[in-house]
């Protein structure tokens, strides 16, 4: 199995996982959901890049990294606003 | 097809995880019977149903058992068992509780439970203040006894006036109770309750009446005939205008100071036994004290005034009537500031000033405004996104008005005005926005360096000096290297020379030394790591497409027999063994291929 297709798997595996536990707890959350998507990609980016290789789709994946950190920095600066005007 | 199988997988994961999202997303509080009271649009038919079943075989017993209860509690008041009759008393509480919520759950409106429970609520008040004035009753008693040995004639005079006011107090509150009587008794006659307990607490509430009656008289007598107040030469009297008042009234105490010496004097007020003011008499020894209603219980109160802790005045009384409140709540409107919340509390005399009311949503307390004048207030609260139950409640038990409750609204607000709701409810406040900017300015600098960070180089561990910066192996790269001739042929020539020396007796270890010698010299022409490591099919691998290939399978195919195999070869196989090797050394050394 490549590389690739184990990361995609791990990944979905990931979010079901995150799922299941918000269904058990009662409740979703899309942003604790969002959080831990970053987490998972970000662990995965990490343990499927390659010393010597760089392919493509890594590329790729990092734009979508970067863009989920951003949402992350937006996702705390409002939580942060509303903790200071409580 | 294996991987067009994973595709297919993957998809139809991620189509459940998406469609499994957008599901709940907009209804993230999934149902369970839990959540049935504060989960909107949810019913549970069959709670429900057993709630309605039993309601009857619930309340009934439990309206007897409340029937019963203050005749318990008067009882073991009337023999002195005070902690018992506490423990009673938190009983009933207990019992009064769930009758409320019974009716409240079950949603009941019959005319009789509702009286029922209003009267229970007032005899749980009358018990409630009969144990604690009882309890102090009994203070005093103590009291007295250690004064009256003491000969303490202020402290006699104080005790005797806080006994009277109990006195009243506890005469009040039987009143009351008698009051119940009637209207109790037609409700449970008409529900088919038991009364002769409460009629016998009745009876027995008369007789603690009775007692502390025959009690406060003898502290009177004692008062006067033991402890003489005559011990001054001035007098002090005590009136009071009007004689009952409201929230908010003003009851004038005034009274006058005889005797020698009367001119701005100090005169001590005392209001239920409780140190209140302290009036300078004029001229004519004339005081007087304006007392506004406020914090203070509904019922008969007493007041008398002391001058120099020596002169009592007389005990007078007043009433303070209490009053039931209305609150009317306006419906919210959602401003850009945030929601605007309108309303007034008055009582059916008029407006209310000056007091808190709080604002509720979804029963929590997010504003608490005073009434102006007219007894208006309003408030812009701040609310998160959805739908929201706003109310507006008065409840305060240390003044003599009744709580009351507005009707409630469903307010529902737009997502896109949260953030602005919460911060204008507070004004805008510029150092959170300035937090809020450096932690996204933050996180973009992040994302840029992540997409921009440089790997760590690699370092490929290894002897060779001249080794390439690509891994990837090249017959162009690997020429070369293949420098240093005259190294390379002395330690073949030693390798031979080892060869050759055991090979008549252990050719398996001979073929050994040349394949080790040979794997020695590839490693260090080629970029490979730990050369040692390699078999000889992993070394052939690696070697594919490299002039000497075709010499060096050769050479593994007798050495593998050989070497693992413990198979003796015959003289052809040993000079395939040695041409093989010498035509490798040749070709990694530079030589002619052939």
């Amino acid at each position: 199995m490549m590389k690739k297709q184990l990361a995609v798997l791990a990944l979905l595996l990931w979010l079901i996982l995150i799922i299941g536990f918000m269904l058990l707890a009662g409740t979703l959350d899309l942003e604790i959901f969002f959080v831990l998507w970053l987490i998972g990609i970000l662990v995965i980016a990490e343990l499927t890049s390659d010393v010597s290789a760089f392919p493509g789709y890594m590329r790729y994946l990092r734009y979508i990294i970067a863009c989920g950190v951003v949402v992350f920095g937006i996702i705390v600066a409002v939580k942060i606003v509303e903790i200071l005007n409580k | 097809m294996k991987r067009s199988r994973l595709h297919i997988l993957a998809l139809i994961l991620s189509i459940a995880v998406i469609v499994t999202i957008f599901v709940h997303s907009p209804t993230p509080v999934l149902y369970s019977p839990e959540y049935t009271a504060f989960t909107k649009n949810q019913t549970n038919p069959a709670a429900l149903e057993s709630l309605g079943q039993d309601r009857g075989e619930k309340l009934l017993p439990l309206m007897s058992d409340l029937l019963d209860a203050p005749g318990t509690i008067i009882l073991n008041i009337e023999y002195g068992d005070m902690d018992i009759a506490e423990r009673d008393l938190q009983h009933f509480r207990e019992l009064s509780r769930s009758i409320d919520n019974l009716v409240i759950n079950l949603d009941m409106s019959e005319s009789e439970i509702e009286d029922f429970r209003r009267m229970n609520q007032k005899n749980l008040q009358i018990i409630s203040e009969l144990l604690t004035s009882t309890s102090r009753l009994d203070e005093l008693n103590s009291l007295e006894i250690r004064f009256r040995d003491q000969e303490d004639p202020q402290m006699m005079t104080s005790i005797t006036y806080e006994g009277e006011s109990l006195r009243n107090k506890i005469s009040h509150l039987y009143q009351e109770y008698l009051s119940q009587s009637e209207p109790l008794a037609s409700v449970s006659t008409r529900l088919d309750l038991n009364t002769t307990g409460y009629e016998l607490s009745q009876e027995n509430f008369g007789d603690i009446v009775k007692r502390i009656e025959n009690e406060q008289e003898d502290r009177f007598y004692v008062l006067q005939t033991q402890f003489p107040s005559d011990q001054s030469d001035n007098d002090l009297m005590i009136s009071v205008q009007p004689a009952e008042g409201s929230y908010h009234d003003t009851i004038r105490i005034s009274g006058s100071l005889s005797g020698i010496e009367i001119s701005n004097k100090k005169v001590d007020l005392f209001i239920d036994t409780a140190k209140t003011s302290t009036s300078i008499t004029n001229s004519q020894g004339n005081w007087q004290y304006q007392y506004r209603i406020e914090s203070i219980p509904a019922g008969l109160h007493t007041a008398y005034a002391v001058y120099k802790n020596s002169t009592f005045s007389d005990i007078v009384t007043f009433s303070v009537i209490f009053l039931n409140t209305h609150i009317v709540l306006e419906n919210p409107e959602i401003s850009e500031s945030g929601l605007l919340c309108k309303g007034a509390l008055f009582t059916d005399s008029g407006p209310l000033d000056g007091v808190k009311v709080h604002l509720l949503a979804d029963n929590g307390i997010v504003a608490s405004p005073l009434t102006d004048i007219e007894g208006n207030f309003h408030a812009v609260i701040g609310l998160s996104p959805g739908d929201h139950q706003i109310k507006a409640v008065f409840s305060d038990s240390t003044v003599p008005l009744s709580g009351s409750e507005s009707r409630t609204y469903t307010v529902t607000i737009p997502a896109s005005g949260s953030l602005l709701a919460g911060i204008s409810d507070n004004r805008p406040d510029i150092p959170s926005f300035i937090i809020a900017g450096m932690v996204i300015l933050g996180t973009i600098i992040a994302g840029y360096s992540y997409i921009h960070r440089k790997k760590p180089k690699f370092k490929v561990r290894g002897t060779h000096t001249a080794r390439p910066e690509d891994s990837a192996l090249e017959i162009e790269e690997v020429v070369p290297f293949l420098t240093d001739s005259s190294r390379h042929d002395s330690r073949m020539e030693e390798a031979f020379e080892k060869y050759l020396a055991i090979a008549g007796s252990n050719i398996r270890e001979a073929v050994g030394i040349l394949f080790s010698h040979l794997r020695e010299e590839i490693g260090r022409s080629l970029p490979l790591r730990n050369p040692r490591s390699f078999t000889p099919r992993e070394l052939c691998s690696k070697i594919s497409g490299l002039p000497f290939f075709e010499n060096f399978r050769t050479f593994i195919g007798h050495y593998e027999p050989v070497r693992y195999g413990n198979r003796d070869p015959d003289d052809h196989e040993r000079d395939e063994i040695v041409k093989s090797f010498e035509a490798i050394s040749r070709k990694l050394k530079g030589g002619d291929e052939n």
